[in-house]
Parts: structure tokens; C-alpha cells; sequence
């Protein structure tokens, strides 16, 4: 089943920015970008490091490590080393409150 | 025509080559040789997960004894196959023939090139010491480089480390993480002299003090000495012998530029190449640590020995033989592979179609490099060694020093635990490539944002 899971407030995020965000064994990556609110796997495809301390630019997530990049709203892998598309997931807000959907 | 490829040099920046070339839709043969029988691997975690056991830059959360050697592996013998890479292992290209354009390998197996992208490398620069023979001093390049001096590593072990650089350093790290007792000598009067500033350098220093490693400055090996062919001791230059178990020298790589030497490669610190890695013949590419490449940016040529620059490097050599086949008109390029660039060959003559980005070393040639050290992670990009007056911003425990010259922005070193830093030397990273230069104070300042500075607010 699915369930929609608060994560935070849209403050908590500043604009065209990430934060971290765990839940229940797992991590994830929550954006505020110029195209509204994203979330996707915490961890790059390539290595076994959170996108946490990446950059935003746009629409695009750059990790620390490599600089590989990511599209943050369809996940997908856009520059080496990377190869391999994150996972997103779907975002709502109501008011100011970001909801999570995950599954399990 | 170009239907061959030989690619001479398997390491990471050749191995990427034949996989850009393959990506943007080359499909006549690629050959790869490489001398070592390990598929081509990256080497950053050589000096780091693979001597330490552990992830570095993540210690706070991946627990020792998790590093494993495959993770390095950038093309798997699978993968080569897959994508139709002749993979040659454990071979030695011993000569090029220019004008048949034809490499030759040991055993006099002769392998005709349209194309010729060396990717050779460096070797590490050989103390011409007495005793530098023995098995106990090691240097640290390859795979099995780091797999004899893991073997080496043991709680109580004395290790000294010759060189006080990014290698030596990292292998000192790794090996007090180990439980090794260590010592680095530096011949220089301070540590990784050549990559940052003095200040950067002395929190380096001060971090490795507090885990128990002892940096010592202004200090020259003279020869190495054993008994019954097993290494005890270090001598100096005017001081006590230092006890040792090992030695690993760090003290630099020297570009292998044999092969483009004999066939007769203008060479100048590596291998002379323009801003797109062609060497002064118009069908031989130079690519990685071996290539010293013009850069359009700064207008003068440098040689980087960095993880970012064997990814750039390869992709732009790969991008611009592709362009030259398009200008040749060939049409050995798949039209179904995502990277190709026309459907048909009708296409292909009137209208090429470039690549989705363009990349070149004019637009992303800023210097960009990392190393681990205990817990904390370093980055730096341009050339933060350079400067005449560092800015320091110290922001809780990310500290930043920022290298002004003639009142211009020209590079920074970024320390921090884990991967902290990232975030604020890829802004000044991009501040370097737009050419803005904040106000020194607004740097200092950590209430002033880097993203806000690079958008000139």
C-alpha cells in the first residue's frame, strides 16, 4: 500500500536547494527547485554517497563526489559517471506542509 | 576511413574513451591495451578504501571492512564484451609507426590505427637511493600496487611515508587508520606544496597530528637499510635513523611519454596537445595524465592528474574523433545508439547534428579535485596554490580558503568532514568558469552565502 508521509515545511528547504530526509531504513533527497518540490533516493547511483551535499542547479542535482548529474523531477541520469536513474517519488503539498508518497 | 580504433593504456581515462566512443554510436573495431591484466578501474580508492578498509569520506557511515576491490572496476570483462571493446591485456605497446599508422606490440603483433588515443599514464617518479630495492619500499599506482601494500599493513607496524603530497598523505591516513605507527618526511620545507596554500596545508597538518601521524618537513632520506633482505631502518640527512617496517614513496608520477617520443610526438611536460587532445599528428590523441592540453581558458597548457580531468579528457577526445569522422564523412556510427547523431547517412552528409552538449576544455577545464583524509574530505578547484593573499572563511567546522591573485579569484581548497565541502567549491567552481570574483570580505563572511555571491547578490 501507499501512504503520503509528512516530511516538512516548504521553509525548511530553501529555494533551489535539497535537504536529507530518513524514514523508517531508508533516505531520501527532498528539492525545493525553480519547478516546485521533488524528491528522490538520498544515495547517487554511482557511488554510495548522499546527495545531501550536492548542488542545485535549475532542475539538476549534482552530487559531491563526482559531480555526476541527475534531472531532479524524472531522476534520470544526464552526465557520466553516472549512468543509472534515481528513484523519485511523488510530492504533494498542502498549504505549507510537503507530503511524501512511499510505498510499503 | 575510420573503421580502427587502438586505444593504448586501459586505465580509467582509456577505458572511458572506447565507452564515449561506443555511446556516441562508433561501431567500427576498438582495440584497448592495456599491460596490466586488471579490466580499467578508477584509482582514486587506491591510496584510500582500498589501504583503509574503509570509505573515507564517509567514515561516519559505512563501517570498516566494507570496501570492496570491485568497486573500482569501471568496465567489468563482461562490459568490454558487451559493448565490443578488444580488450588486450597484459600486453606492453613497445612502438608507433606514424606513417603506416600502425602500433606495435611485444611479440611483434602489429595493429593498424585510424585513430591513435594514448592514455598512458604516469609512473611513479623511483627514489635513486641505496636500498630502494628492497621489497619493503613501495610506490603506489596500480591495483597491485595497493593490494602488496595492504598485505604490508598491521597494528604496530612502522610506516614511513616519503612525499608529504596527496598520495602520500592519503596512504599515511589510510595506514593510521590501520593502526600503523606513521611518519611522513617532506624534503620541501611544507606538505602539498605543489596543490594548496600554506594555510589549507597547516589544517591538514594539524588534523593529521591529532590522529597521531607525525609530518615531518625539511627532511631527506638517504638510503634504505635491512637485514637478511628485510628493511629496519631509514637514514637521513643529518638526523637519527628512523626505524621503519615499510616505505611507501609518494614523491610524483612522470608522464609516460615513451611511446609518443618515438614516434616523434611534440612533448613538453607529457604530451603537447591542443584544447582537444590531438597531439601534432592529425590522426594520434593524447588523453589523461599523460596529455599536457592546451586550455583556451587560461591560454597556456597544463598537465592534471586528476580523476575529473581522465573523465574530461576522455570524453572530449572521444567527441572529437567522432566530429572528425562526421567531417570525413564516414558512416560507421550506429543511428540507434542514444549518442548518435543522424538517421541516415543522407543526414549525417548535409546537416551533422552536434552532440546534445558540446564538451570542451575552454568550458569545464576549471581544475576540479578531492582527496579523503580521515574523516574529512578535501576539494579544491582551480589553482588555489597560486595565489598572493588567501581569504579564509571559516563556517563551524567547513573551513575555506580562497586564493586571490592581482585582486582576482583564481582557485580554493575546501576542508571538511565527509563531503561538506562539495557544495561550496563546486560554487566557486562555477564562479572561476563565469569569471566572477566576489568581495574578499563578502567571502570571509559565512553569513554570505556562496550561491547568493555567485549570482552577484
Amino acid at each position: 500500500m501507499t501512504n503520503w508521509i509528512h516530511v516538512c515545511t516548504t521553509d525548511d528547504i530553501d529555494e533551489e536547494d535539497l535537504i536529507r530526509w530518513d524514514h523508517g531504513d531508508k533516505t531520501y533527497a527532498i528539492y525545493n527547485t525553480e519547478a516546485g518540490f521533488f524528491a528522490t533516493d538520498g544515495y547517487c547511483t554511482h557511488e554510495q554517497q548522499h546527495l545531501e551535499d550536492g548542488i542545485v542547479i535549475g532542475k539538476v542535482i549534482e552530487c559531491p563526489l563526482h559531480q555526476g548529474r541527475f534531472d531532479i523531477q524524472s531522476g534520470k541520469a544526464l552526465s557520466a559517471p553516472v549512468c543509472v536513474d534515481l528513484t523519485t517519488y511523488p510530492i504533494k503539498l498542502e498549504g505549507e506542509e510537503i507530503f511524501i508518497q512511499v510505498t510499503g | 576511413m575510420y573503421k580502427r580504433i587502438v586505444i593504448i593504456g586501459a586505465g580509467h581515462c582509456g577505458g572511458r574513451v572506447a565507452e564515449h566512443l561506443r555511446k556516441r554510436g562508433f561501431r567500427g573495431s576498438i582495440s584497448l591495451i592495456g599491460c596490466e591484466r586488471h579490466a580499467p578501474y578508477e584509482r582514486p580508492s587506491l591510496s584510500k578504501g582500498a589501504l583503509s578498509k574503509a570509505a573515507l569520506s564517509k567514515a561516519a557511515l559505512v563501517s570498516e571492512d566494507s570496501w570492496d576491490p570491485e568497486s573500482i572496476t569501471l568496465l567489468s570483462p563482461d562490459k568490454l564484451a558487451e559493448l565490443e571493446i578488444d580488450w588486450i591485456a597484459g600486453r606492453n605497446c613497445i612502438d608507433i609507426d606514424p606513417e603506416q599508422q600502425e602500433v606495435i606490440l611485444d611479440g611483434n603483433k602489429r595493429l593498424r590505427f585510424d585513430a591513435l588515443v594514448l592514455a598512458t599514464g604516469g609512473s611513479p617518479i623511483k627514489l635513486p637511493l641505496a636500498g630502494a630495492g628492497q621489497p619493503q619500499v613501495m610506490y603506489l599506482r596500480t591495483r597491485n600496487d595497493a593490494t602488496a601494500i595492504d598485505s604490508q599493513l598491521a597494528p604496530g607496524k612502522k610506516v614511513v611515508v616519503i612525499g608529504a603530497g596527496f598520495i602520500g598523505l592519503e596512504v599515511a591516513a589510510s595506514a593510521r587508520m590501520r593502526g600503523c605507527e606513521v611518519t611522513v618526511l617532506e624534503a620541501g620545507s611544507r606538505p602539498l606544496a605543489r596543490g594548496l596554500p600554506v594555510q589549507t596545508a597547516e589544517a591538514i597538518s594539524e588534523l593529521h597530528a591529532q590522529h597521531g601521524v607525525e609530518i615531518r618537513t625539511n627532511v631527506a632520506a638517504t638510503s634504505f637499510e635491512g637485514t637478511n633482505g628485510r628493511l629496519n631502518r631509514v637514514m637521513l640527512l643529518d638526523e637519527e635513523p628512523l626505524p621503519a617496517d615499510l616505505v611507501v614513496v609518494g614523491v610524483g608520477i612522470r608522464p609516460n611519454t615513451e611511446l609518443a617520443h618515438k614516434a616523434g610526438l611534440s612533448i613538453q611536460d607529457g604530451i603537447s596537445t591542443d584544447a582537444f587532445g590531438r597531439t601534432s599528428h592529425p590522426a594520434i590523441w593524447a588523453a589523461g595524465d599523460c596529455a599536457n592540453a592546451h586550455n583556451s581558458r587560461y591560454n597556456r597548457p597544463f598537465r592534471l592528474e586528476s580523476w575529473k580531468n581522465a573523465e574530461l579528457m576522455a570524453e572530449v577526445v572521444a567527441q572529437e574523433i567522432i566530429k572528425d569522422i562526421i567531417s570525413n564523412l564516414e558512416i560507421h556510427l550506429d543511428s540507434s545508439q542514444q549518442y548518435g547523431f543522424f538517421n541516415d547517412q543522407k543526414e549525417q552528409l548535409k546537416d551533422p547534428e552536434p552532440a546534445k552538449e558540446t564538451v570542451s576544455l575552454e568550458n569545464n577545464a576549471v581544475p576540479w579535485l578531492w582527496s579523503d583524509q580521515f574523516e574529512y574530505g578535501l576539494q579544491t578547484t582551480g589553482f588555489p596554490a597560486d595565489g598572493d593573499e588567501i581569504i579564509t572563511r571559516i563556517d563551524g567546522d567547513l573551513r575555506i580558503d580562497f586564493a586571490f591573485r592581482d585582486g582576482k579569484l583564481i582557485g580554493a581548497a575546501g576542508l571538511a568532514p565527509g563531503a561538506k565541502a562539495a557544495r561550496d567549491i563546486r560554487l566557486v567552481q562555477m564562479m572561476l568558469e563565469q569569471g566572477i570574483s566576489p568581495e574578499p570580505k563578502d567571502l570571509a563572511n559565512p553569513a554570505k552565502k556562496l550561491k547568493a555571491l555567485l549570482k552577484g547578490k
